[in-house]
């Protein structure tokens, strides 16, 4: 790709002025375009040969940018190369999201990807959607938990539902932002247990700690966070696990009941998974998914995945983009009941 | 105990305690970013060596920020801004390494505190800080935005209009109540706002720079003092002021033990208070030494602090001690009010760890002070040229973006201009700090009271913030007229 | 930034190793800070109607309520730097009347402040042409172009501008990119030669 041609390098010197100094960089720049190989089946097969970046759109410390890390350390060792997370965080993970399907499509650039993914384009944060990467893998899902204080007078989800249903006062209830994931999985329980999602307030708060406080402290009534966010207070005692939002019992707590089972068809899961830039070439994405693959069945992975609380879900690229076509039609019309669509 | 003074725990600890001088010195590095690097590695370690490597980069990085606020006025964390003004006047005066060596010290105490009332009350203090809901919330922000008239005496009301324009700063970028995306223009990047820290670089470091090449003839020289200030020196100045450490660290502690504020706010509460309580409050921002110790002293406690509600609610209060609670349970160990209650051996190490890093923390300033008093050799104007590439670095690191790059060098040339213009750029600082919790939680408090301003007014916190924020600013006044009329009749 | 009145605060003490900021004439400046916050807080409500607020709950200020409060309280503020201009303004003049004319700047005080000012614009011209060039010739190039025009601009002679900015590029990398494992701007792919 000899795109930098002599009389771009001409026109820059004017505007520069720094006689000198440009010389040396333009020198520089020239030997550096006759040393740089241009052959993109080279490149393919070289790959890879510098460092790979894994860009995380949440913060560091957070649940994703653990996984990051762990899978950073990983590819790192199998493909022999440098392996960095880059943090970018903002905007409801939109910035991160977005900064990995505008990179160069060359397999040094992966991104982590989240269930905001989703969501995004119909809330009118942005206009991704799953279309615009090539996805990898998925790994992780952990499902929406209904969470009450353990001194609440509900024992069950359907307790706590009538109340919602006929109580004389609103109950407080939060979890994210409004319009965040778990909001959202608050207005789609709401609906399809046939209540109005008004009949809740939804406190809105910064994440899903503050929350837990403000629900340990007696603010407000009860959250919707991810099981694994809760499992330290619920096994203290502390909070009392009502219902989880999907298909199977979590293996953590077989006791409690999924929403499924009390006759509301309603699930929803917070997934991680692993995507490329769209029209990366295929061989170096076989190359990339036939580690991950290998990783994703690796002791170490799931040592990880459970000394961390993180629900193991693995799902190729075909199957994962199935997955991805279902959560947008499932969350879309979540999205326009709450008020929230564009 | 004898696990901690093994060459394989101790080794990486002190290592540990170095990069968090650097971490704490450099604007853009933080100590979540050092925490997050540390982790990976930490899972080939003991579980001691691990958290040892954590506590101590925590609590250096905290006292760091001090140093290049002290000698530029380049704060390297947000909870060091307020070394800024009377630190930073010290070193004008040629006694930078005397407030520096005495903000040492006071660092060590302020944890040590902060450490002692973790291991005795710690969960007495976690549940007083579940009754912080969002009404209490919005009293503390408010409280703290009140510091900016308490820090701009002379120029309060500039000082004033400074923090609305901070206020209006932070509400750049999606609205975390509403998801409004406010002033982005439609850029991406601008969704995420404008971030404190590359607004702070700009504002101090830039700004500083353009200040000191526009003013100085001789930027050849270098800035060395030659004043020479030995350790023990300052042990005489803080026992005088003994009674300030301890309160000052005490507020830090609760302050960091709440999970909606941490190190920045509980800093600017004890230069408040020092400064409210103070016998010679005019003194401050003049280089007095009392506004040196005050907000360093609760800086570090409320590192402290910060664990409290992590180790007893499993909840954690701020980046860092997310990061070590996941640290924790892949060591097996679980968060929660029995970890105190049944002390066992892991708590124990994990208060043994914490109290050796408060003495370990005195060797290892010393020579960050040291090593930074090298740099000070240099030719003022190499000096000056470093800071703006580390300036321009810092502020890309913190989220990798260019837009920050950006904000920064706009940053400078609004500092820059203010300064001209004769106002104080701290109180910017605290609104855009404190902005997004006033904001937050007043929005929060009245959807959950359906609009309603009494919980406000009523919930026993509040009525006690409140009468604070009222002592604060009419006591002295009231005080003043009392005696007056008492002389008089 | 022409302004050459001295500053109106406390002269520097003896022994200060940074200058007292040579900033505009308490006047002058209260005035700038007066219009600046008049624009910013007028800019501030108009932009405000930009915002697409969401159907939330009734009881919701909204997005726009505290940003356009910060523009209502700002432009009461500027106004008032203005009124408090002008005191200012009035006060010197009753002063002038009484007290000896401040004596005029000397011919060569007048040549270092506007040396001063010059080198301040080319620091911030050469920190812009460093940001926006930072991408594209990435932080190596770009850094010691931008530390050696600098380091000149301060009037460092050829050898310290050489050795301090390989020095200071040479740490920023190994802190940043070795330790901190940051990935620094790289230059494009047609420029790349490492």
């Amino acid at each position: 790709m000899l795109k930098l041609r002599v009389s771009d390098l001409r026109n820059c010197r004017p505007r520069l002025q720094i006689s000198r100094v440009l010389t040396v960089c333009c020198t520089l720049a020239g030997l550096a375009i006759l040393g740089c190989s241009t052959d993109p089946q080279a490149a393919i097969d070289n790959y890879p040969n510098k460092t790979i970046t894994i860009v995380c759109p949440w913060s560091a410390g957070g649940g994703t940018d653990q996984c990051s890390r762990f899978w950073a350390d990983q590819l790192h060792q199998r493909l022999e190369t440098p392996v960095v997370v880059m943090n970018r965080e903002g905007g409801s993970g939109a910035i991160g999201h977005s900064a990995v399907a505008r990179a160069r499509p060359d397999g040094y650039t992966l991104g982590a990807i989240t269930v905001e993914l989703s969501m995004m384009k119909q809330m009118g944060i942005s206009d991704l959607t799953f279309r615009d990467y090539d996805p990898l893998l998925q790994y992780n899902a952990d499902s929406a938990a209904l969470v009450v204080r353990s001194d609440a007078p509900w024992k069950t989800a359907e307790e706590f539902l009538e109340e919602v249903r006929t109580g004389d006062t609103p109950l407080k209830m939060s979890g994210t932002a409004s319009g965040g994931i778990w909001d959202l999985a608050r207005v789609g329980m709401l609906h399809a247990a046939g209540i109005d999602p008004d009949r809740v307030t939804w406190v809105p708060s910064k994440g899903s700690a503050p929350a837990r406080t403000q629900l340990l402290g007696g603010h407000i009534d009860a959250v919707v966070v991810s099981v694994p966010e809760a499992k330290p207070q619920i096994d203290a005692g502390e909070l009392r696990l009502l219902a989880v939002m999907d298909d199977e019992r979590h293996v953590d707590f077989p006791e409690v009941p999924t929403l499924k089972e009390l006759g509301i068809d309603w699930s929803a899961v917070g997934w991680r998974g692993l995507a490329l830039p769209k029209e990366t070439p295929p061989e170096i994405s076989a190359k990339l998914l036939a580690q991950a693959e290998e990783i994703a069945a690796s002791e170490e992975f799931l040592e990880f995945m459970k000394l961390n609380g993180f629900a193991v879900k693995v799902r190729g690229p075909e199957e994962f983009k199935e997955f991805l076509t279902e959560q947008e039609a499932l969350w879309t019309p979540v999205i326009e009941m709450a008020g929230y669509h564009k | 105990m004898s696990e901690l003074l093994q060459l394989s725990v101790l080794l990486p600890w002190i290592l540990a305690m170095l990069l968090g001088i650097f971490v704490g010195a450099t604007p853009g590095l933080t100590a979540t970013m050092a925490v997050a690097l540390i982790v990976p590695i930490s899972y080939h370690m003991s579980a001691t060596a691990g958290l040892a490597m954590i506590i101590g980069v925590s609590f250096t990085a905290i006292f760091a920020g001090d140093i290049p606020a002290t000698w530029l006025r380049i704060p390297g964390t947000p909870a060091s801004a307020a070394a800024t003004l009377d630190g930073f006047q010290l070193a004008r005066k040629r006694r930078g390494n005397f407030a520096l060596m005495i903000d040492l010290l006071c660092s060590s105490i302020g944890g040590i505190i902060g450490v002692a009332t973790l291991i005795v009350i710690a969960p007495q203090l976690a549940k007083f800080a579940l009754k912080f809901g969002d009404y209490e919330y919005f009293w503390l922000g408010v409280f703290g935005l009140s510091m900016s008239a308490m820090v701009t005496m002379g120029q309060t009301s500039k000082g004033l209009m400074a923090a609305v324009i901070g206020v209006l700063i932070s509400t750049v970028g999606q609205d975390v109540v509403s998801n409004a995306h406010r002033y982005t223009f439609d850029n991406i990047d601008a969704l995420a706002g404008l971030h404190f820290i590359p607004v702070m670089i700009g504002l101090f470091g830039v700004a500083e720079v353009l200040r000191n090449v526009q003013g100085e003839q001789t930027l050849g020289s270098s800035s060395g003092t030659g004043e020479r200030t030995s350790f023990l020196s300052t042990i005489p100045e803080i026992w005088k002021r003994k009674w300030l450490v301890v309160k000052s660290a005490l507020l830090g502690t609760i302050i960091g033990a709440l999970p909606g504020a941490g190190a920045d706010v509980a800093a600017w509460g004890a230069y408040g208070l020092a400064k409210t309580t103070s016998k010679d409050s005019e003194k401050f921002g003049t280089g007095a030494v009392d506004g040196v110790v005050a907000p360093t002293s609760a800086n570090n406690a409320a590192v402290a602090g910060a664990w409290i509600p992590a180790l007893v609610f499993g909840v954690p209060g701020d980046a860092v001690t997310a990061i070590v609670l996941g640290v924790l349970m892949v060591h097996g160990i679980r968060p929660g009010p029995m970890l105190f209650e049944e002390g066992g051996a892991q708590i124990q190490s994990i208060f043994s760890v914490a109290l050796i890093t408060q003495v370990l923390l005195i060797p290892c300033g010393w020579l960050g002070i040291r090593a930074f008093g090298l740099i000070q050799m240099l030719p003022r104007r190499v000096v000056l040229a470093a800071v703006l590439v580390f300036s321009t670095v810092g502020a890309y690191a913190i989220n990798n973006s260019m837009f920050d790059v950006g904000v920064m060098v706009a940053f400078g040339i609004v500092g820059f201009f203010l300064e001209a213009c004769l106002v104080p750029v701290v109180p910017l600082i605290l609104g855009l700090i404190l902005g997004p919790l006033v904001e937050e939680k007043l929005r929060a408090g009245l959807i959950a009271s359906s609009g309603d301003f009494t919980p406000f007014l009523t919930r026993p916190i509040c009525v006690c913030l409140i009468a604070l924020l009222v002592l604060a600013f009419a006591g002295k006044p009231a005080l003043r007229l009392l005696q007056r009329r008492k002389s008089e009749s | 930034m022409t302004e050459t009145n001295t500053p109106a605060h406390s002269p520097p003490p003896p022994d200060d190793p940074t200058p007292e900021s040579v900033g505009f004439s308490e006047f002058t400046g209260t005035l700038s800070y007066g219009v600046f916050l008049c624009i910013l807080g007028a800019s501030a409500i108009y932009f405000a109607k930009d915002f697409r607020a969401i159907a939330l709950s009734q009881s919701d200020p909204g997005p726009r309520a505290i940003p356009v409060a910060c523009g209502v309280i700002m432009i009461i503020g500027g106004l008032w730097q203005f009124a408090v201009a002008w005191r200012k303004r009035q006060q010197s003049q009753t002063d002038r009347d009484q007290l000896p004319v401040p004596s005029e700047l000397s011919v060569d005080e007048t040549k270092q402040r506007r040396r001063g000012n010059l080198r301040a614009l080319v620091t911030l011209g050469l920190l812009i042409g460093y940001v926006i060039l930072l991408p594209t010739f990435g932080f190596i190039v770009a850094t010691i172009v931008f530390g050696i025009l600098v380091l000149k601009n301060f009037g460092s002679p050829w050898s310290e501008a050489v050795i301090a900015t390989a020095s200071i590029s040479a740490v920023v990398y190994v802190l940043f990119v070795n330790l901190f494992q940051v990935m620094l701007p790289q230059a494009i792919q047609q420029l790349q030669f490492f």
